[in-house]
């Protein structure tokens, strides 16, 4: 019993086949925006890629642009294809590709299922979090070693003036790591001393805050110093004091989050609607498929011809992939021909 | 005698009446990109509008959208009488339009040009206008309870550190006024509260120590710290010259652009005029040309056409005296 079988007249075969390429075209340009979107997303990755700390986010651009490209090519050759499947002639020529054709459009679908499976995944799953945990603590610690890794210093001043935030999670975050950078210090100063001694790390803490942290919306200047002694009465929240003070309230981990969040989301809707789309292609490829072949059993190209998805049903499918599997390693196969030894006699001497 | 001749076949007026074909749409193509660039410098004009004490002249984005458009009308035009002007009953209904059409477009060249003069020459407005509204705009940034000012610090931040550039002519420009609000610190001297100092938004994220934004002229406020050689502390540009060379290198190549779509058209004008001349007979060879006299006795024509449309009494004195 074959799956999904439906009766194709000779006018039903042409609509389907000026239908399919119309469809492969659209297809190309998916194939596009996926290429382009995977593209905008390696270069957001780039862009703040000191604070980042997780390489496994770099893979979702990767296998983005490759099923993009290969979704672009198949697509192209689809079309042609099924320009020519309408007419039988033409069909015979084609008749030997279709088939790893069909296998290859099998593989690239199941790519961009994992695209999208691989966005949504990371995004849920909280390794985007943990990222930019684990690289925003890290760019904070390393943002005085200007003198070995200027890149990173700019980068991190850039992301809080950008993103409009400060700090990993709030500005206080700054008044626990050392952000001056030793060579800029006057060791002689009592007050540097002071600093220095005041903890057991031997770290020059103190309460204040770079100059990237200022929100230019304030009404007055910004004060990044002596934020201790500007304290903000309780019932503020965290988003209200830090504006109080004029400086941005949002913590980067936060920003970035959103910011990267967005983005996956998207990648995942695209990637799946693009998926949705290419299946639905495959489909009536499918279709034109055995129509065709069926048509050429039958020999009339005028006539109806029968199409399906799968020849038999879903199990006697999956039976026949086993069997092909064994074949190449079993003897007891009942189609080889082997010589009848015994007293046996020969149909044909009756 | 016509003006270069040339003999075409019926193959040779097919093939040239599809070449235009493509002309005019990529003509109309480049009318579209016009249009939006005008679009674009409009809406760049309004976004810095601030810094320039609203004061700016709008007339360039327009003309530019209103050529944009022009040029896609006449050039679609153009191309719809190209595809019907190998049918011979379709290009009967075109014809007599064609020779007003051809001084029409000729026309039309000449005042893109006028455009594209105008691009480069209103750039000296542009830069006169920011250094007005730059120098208001300082002087405003304390002002933040002052209504219809109170936004002017927040734009003169957002632009200083988007174009990388601090103060007027330059940094020193913070030095001679009080930009640091009332409200923070009451004044000393005349009232006002002078300090070699600068606002965070002057400030290089570049620069390998954290940023020095007071006492700048004095060395020893601070660690290592001499201002002849520091060089990455602050940006150093002013912000009349930054901005001034993100508008004249915008309204440059918008410039540029127009005289090379210009030249271009007037090429394909020339072999249009070719190829509409004479296609009466659709079988048979026909001949083209650019002009039906030659140059002198054209421009001789049109002198005389001209006259006649200034001075019509002239003719009528003329003719009474023989009438009498």
């Amino acid at each position: 019993m074959a799956v999904g079988r439906v009766v194709l007249s000779c006018s039903d075969r042409q609509v389907l086949a000026r239908v399919l390429v119309v469809l492969n075209w659209v297809s190309v340009v998916t194939g596009a925006v996926l290429v382009s979107v995977g593209v905008y997303l390696w270069a957001e990755l780039r862009r703040w890629e000191e604070v980042m700390s997780e390489d496994i986010l770099w893979s979702v651009p990767v296998v983005l642009v490759w099923t993009g490209l290969g979704a672009c090519a198949l697509n192209l050759t689809g079309a042609r294809l099924c320009l020519d499947c309408s007419d039988l002639n033409r069909f015979l020529r084609w008749k030997l590709v279709l088939a790893p054709y069909m296998g290859v459009s099998l593989l690239l679908t199941t790519g961009v299922l994992l695209a999208a499976a691989l966005s949504l995944g990371l995004n849920a799953s909280g390794r985007l979090d943990a990222a930019l945990e684990a690289g925003l603590s890290s760019a904070m610690r390393r943002y005085k070693d200007s003198d070995r890794n200027l890149e990173l210093k700019t980068q991190l001043d850039l992301v809080q003036i950008q993103m409009s935030c400060c700090g990993k999670d709030r500005y206080q975050d700054w008044f626990r790591v050392q952000w001056v950078s030793d060579q800029y210090l006057d060791r002689t100063d009592p007050r540097v001393q002071d600093r220095f001694r005041s903890n057991v790390a031997g770290l020059y803490l103190s309460d204040s805050v770079p100059f990237s942290c200022c929100d230019p919306a304030s009404p007055w200047p910004c004060p990044q110093t002596h934020l201790s002694s500007r304290p903000a009465p309780h019932f503020l929240s965290l988003v209200q004091s830090s504006r109080s003070l004029g400086l941005w309230g949002k913590g980067c981990r936060e920003a970035l989050g959103q910011h990267y969040s967005s983005i996956l989301n998207l990648i995942s809707l695209t990637a799946l609607g693009v998926w949705g789309f290419e299946m639905l292609v495959v489909l009536g490829v499918r279709y034109l498929q055995t129509s065709m072949e069926s048509l050429v059993l039958i020999g009339d190209p005028e006539s109806d011809s029968e199409a399906w998805i799968l020849e038999s049903s879903l199990c006697e499918t999956l039976r026949v992939i086993k069997s092909l599997g064994k074949c190449y390693h079993g003897n007891d196969d009942p189609n080889i021909d082997r010589p009848i030894t015994g007293s046996g006699a020969h149909p044909t001497d009756q | 005698m016509p003006l270069m001749p040339v003999k075409f076949t019926l193959q040779k007026r097919v093939k040239l009446a599809q070449g235009l074909w493509m002309l005019y749409w990529v003509s109309v193509m480049v009318g579209i990109l016009i249009f939006s660039l005008g679009i674009f410098f409009k809406v760049e004009l309004r976004k810095r509008s601030e810094m320039m004490d609203n004061n700016e002249s709008h007339l360039v984005p327009n003309l530019l959208i209103l050529t944009g458009l022009l040029t896609c009308a006449l050039n679609a035009f153009g191309g719809k009488v190209c595809h019907d002007s190998l049918d011979p009953m379709k290009f009967a209904k075109w014809k007599p339009m064609l020779k007003q059409y051809f001084t029409g477009c000729l026309a039309f060249s000449a005042a893109l040009l006028v455009v594209a003069l105008l691009c480069f020459l209103m750039q000296f407005s542009v830069y006169l206008t920011l250094a007005e509204g730059l120098k208001n705009g300082i002087r405003f940034y304390k002002d933040t309870d002052t209504p219809g000012r109170c936004f002017m610090k927040r734009t003169l931040d957002m632009t200083q550190i988007e174009f990388r550039c601090c103060g007027n002519n330059n940094f020193r420009d913070w030095f001679e006024v009080q930009w640091i609000s009332n409200r923070v610190q009451t004044g000393n001297v005349e009232g006002k509260f002078l300090m070699d100092s600068v606002p965070f938004s002057c400030c290089n994220p570049g620069s390998p120590r954290p940023c020095i934004q007071h006492h700048l002229t004095n060395n020893s406020a601070h660690y290592d710290y001499d201002l002849r050689t520091e060089e990455l502390n602050i940006w150093t540009r002013g912000c009349r010259e930054a901005l001034f060379s993100y508008f004249s290198s915008m309204m440059s190549s918008i410039g540029a652009l127009i005289i090379a779509a210009d030249m271009a058209g007037l090429k394909y004008l020339t072999t249009s005029l070719e190829s509409m001349a004479d296609p009466e007979n659709p079988e048979c060879e026909s001949e083209g040309w650019l002009l039906e006299k030659s140059v002198k006795e054209t421009v001789c024509d049109a002198c005389a056409k001209l006259k006649a449309l200034i001075k019509p009494n002239q003719v009528t004195e003329g003719e009474e005296p023989t009438a009498a």
